[in-house]
């Protein structure tokens, strides 16, 4: 745990940039007259100066200030055990330090004890404080040794700023996911990749830098200060490139409006800049299309789209209504005729029986009235042949005759007729 | 005719706008009471050398060594302050000829960074400068009350023994002349 610890802070240290020095104070260790020696209570200070040391080293711009200093520093005629508690803010705003630490020796039954505190000038507070007793001074100075790290690591922990970074993009423009965010040349920290949001670093100067293939890069240096936050909502510029653009339709020209991003910004042909991600549409409300772009290396572009629709001009509109018209009245001579042979059809297939019944019947109308007609023969010539006893017979034989010739020409008639009314129903419907 | 007119007019504007000319003469401002005789004790440290400490008794050297001393308050966020500052810095010759020693105090910035790019700008970056991030030199000396913002350009002249003699808010066409004595209160 406290290798992980110390990997933590080393990777914070390694952070942190060279800005104004922090001054770290570490005030004389107070204590009971009697407990400690003068000399004593100044080897402890000397302890807790030399972990100080440790923890922020110089090389991060952390100063733990010298006792020369300290006293240098400190207004005449007072001196540096004079103070204690809450004047111990005071005292670090008078020698300019930026933290303040002092150590307070005691005893406790058989034991030493010392209390160390740590407080923030500007802050006016307790960073932080241990305690601890031992039996000695030498295992009184091995328990500062132990409990120091973790104060003094609070200083680090505690000069941290924040940056927010929330770039502005169009929202018609580009993916956010294809925005690179870069701090210090890095795109990300502790393996995770820098996004938009709040981002911990180490204060003093941080170039950020904004990558997107649809607009401008931007590069620039911020200034984190400790406990701060720096925002970061720049809007970011688009790329923009030029479009020569002209539209057809049915092969010949056709001039429609030209929208970037949902706004018109002229008609067809068009030439002008426009965002290398913006939506560009051609057409009328209704009959928008939207022309792809593929740009080339110099971002120009030289685009004729062909339109697969379009707002009728008013002599299309005129020509397709006569189109219209004529269409229709073929349409329904068209449906007539079809309707017509339907009917056709559906009375063919009632007539073509009947009149072939009525042919039939005809014939065999023809047929009896030949028949009717043979006997008739026969019985005129029985009527020339025979000879009459009484004038009975001869008007029955004649009224034979008679009625044979009668029947024959009904049967003529008839069955002609029929034939006739089966020809004409067979061709009239 | 009315183009002409208007444009006459603006060009007046412009020639007679005080931004673009310093004032003919720096603003005078009383001293606080707390500094009519001397400068309460202090202690802040320098930005060219962040280990070292400048207090009283550094500037009280520097004042004996000195026919005055003055303390130009300034931050990289006041423009006015570039006024005086450029007056420094295109006198420099005269103020050393006329033996002014001059402390620039950065009031309440911690970037070190940009003070010294800031400085760099009017060639001041070899000037003894300290920076004052807890109003040790503002509120200290009461220039201030606690909590508030001191109003800049502010310029505290002493003499070679540290009591303040003037203090100079804007600075005008006199300011170096003030700086260096050829004007007196």
């Amino acid at each position: 745990m406290k290798v992980k610890y110390t990997a933590f802070l080393c990777f914070l240290l390694f952070l942190a940039l060279p800005v104004f020095a922090t001054h770290v104070a570490v005030l004389e260790t107070t204590g009971a007259t009697g407990v400690l020696s003068l000399e004593e209570k100044q080897y402890l200070t000397d302890v807790l100066r030399s972990e100080a040391v440790k923890i922020l080293p110089a090389e991060q711009n952390y100063t733990i200030m010298t006792r020369e200093n300290i006293s240098m520093m400190l207004p005449p005629g007072k001196a540096i055990e004079d103070c204690e508690g809450s004047c111990l803010v005071e005292t670090g705003k008078n020698i300019s330090a930026d933290y303040v630490t002092q150590g307070h020796v005691g005893r406790f039954a058989n034991n030493l004890t010392i209390t160390v505190e740590l407080y923030e000038t500007a802050g006016n507070k307790l960073m932080g404080s241990f305690s601890s007793k031992a039996p000695n001074i030498e295992a009184l100075e091995v328990e500062i040794r132990q409990k120091s790290n973790e104060l003094f690591s609070r200083i680090i922990v505690s000069s941290f700023g924040k940056i927010d970074l929330r770039p502005v993009l169009n929202k018609n423009m580009g993916l956010e996911s294809d925005l690179e965010i870069k701090i210090d040349g890095e795109n990300s920290k502790n393996g995770r990749k820098y996004t938009r949001g709040i981002w911990e670093t180490s204060p003093g100067s941080h170039e950020i830098e904004f990558t997107h293939h649809c607009y401008e890069p931007q590069k620039f240096k911020i200034n984190v200060l400790t406990g701060k936050t720096v925002n970061i909502n720049n809007t970011m510029e688009p790329l923009m490139g030029t479009i020569s653009l002209t539209t057809n339709y049915k092969n010949a020209f056709r001039e429609v409006p030209v929208s970037v991003n949902a706004t018109v910004v002229g008609k067809t042909p068009f030439t002008g800049r426009v965002p290398l991600c913006g939506k560009i549409e051609v057409g009328e409300e209704s009959f928008k299309e939207v022309v792809p772009l593929v740009w080339n290396e110099k971002k120009q572009l030289e685009i004729t789209h062909s339109l697969q629709k379009a707002k009728p001009t008013i002599e299309e509109m005129r020509m397709d209504s006569l189109s219209a018209a004529e269409q229709m009245a073929k349409q329904m001579a068209a449906e007539a005729a079809a309707k017509d042979a339907l009917a056709k059809e559906k009375r063919s297939k009632i007539a073509k029986p009947i009149s072939i019944t009525l042919m039939v019947l005809g014939l065999a109308g023809i047929g009896a009235g030949i028949y009717e007609n043979m006997v008739g023969e026969d019985e005129r010539e029985k009527y020339d042949d025979a000879n009459f006893n009484n004038e009975s017979d001869f008007k029955k034989q004649w009224d034979k005759v008679e009625s044979a010739k009668t029947l024959r020409n009904i049967f003529y008639g008839v069955g002609g007729g029929l034939i006739g009314a089966g020809a004409i129903v067979f061709f009239v419907f | 005719m009315l183009f002409v007119l208007l444009f006459v007019g603006l060009v007046s504007a412009a020639v007679a706008s005080p931004s673009a000319e310093p004032l003919q003469t720096s603003a005078r401002i009383s001293l606080p009471q707390t500094i009519q005789d001397s400068l309460p004790w202090f202690a802040v440290f320098e930005l060219q050398n962040e280990n070292r400490p400048f207090t009283r008794n550094h500037l009280n050297e520097l004042a004996k060594k000195s026919e005055r001393v003055a303390l130009v308050y300034f931050a990289t966020w006041c423009i006015p302050c570039r006024e005086g500052l450029k007056q420094i810095s295109e006198n420099a010759d005269k103020i050393a000829k006329s033996k002014t020693g001059i402390i620039l105090v950065n009031v309440g910035e911690r970037e070190k960074d940009k003070i010294e790019d800031f400085l760099k700008q009017f060639s001041l970056d070899t000037i003894k400068t300290v920076v004052d991030p807890y109003g040790r030199l503002t509120e200290g000396l009461g220039l201030i009350k606690g909590g508030e913002s001191i109003d800049l350009p502010r310029t505290i002249i002493l003499d070679n023994t540290s009591k303040p003699q003037l203090m100079i808010g804007a600075e005008g066409k006199d300011y170096i002349e003030i700086l260096i004595g050829e004007i007196k209160k």
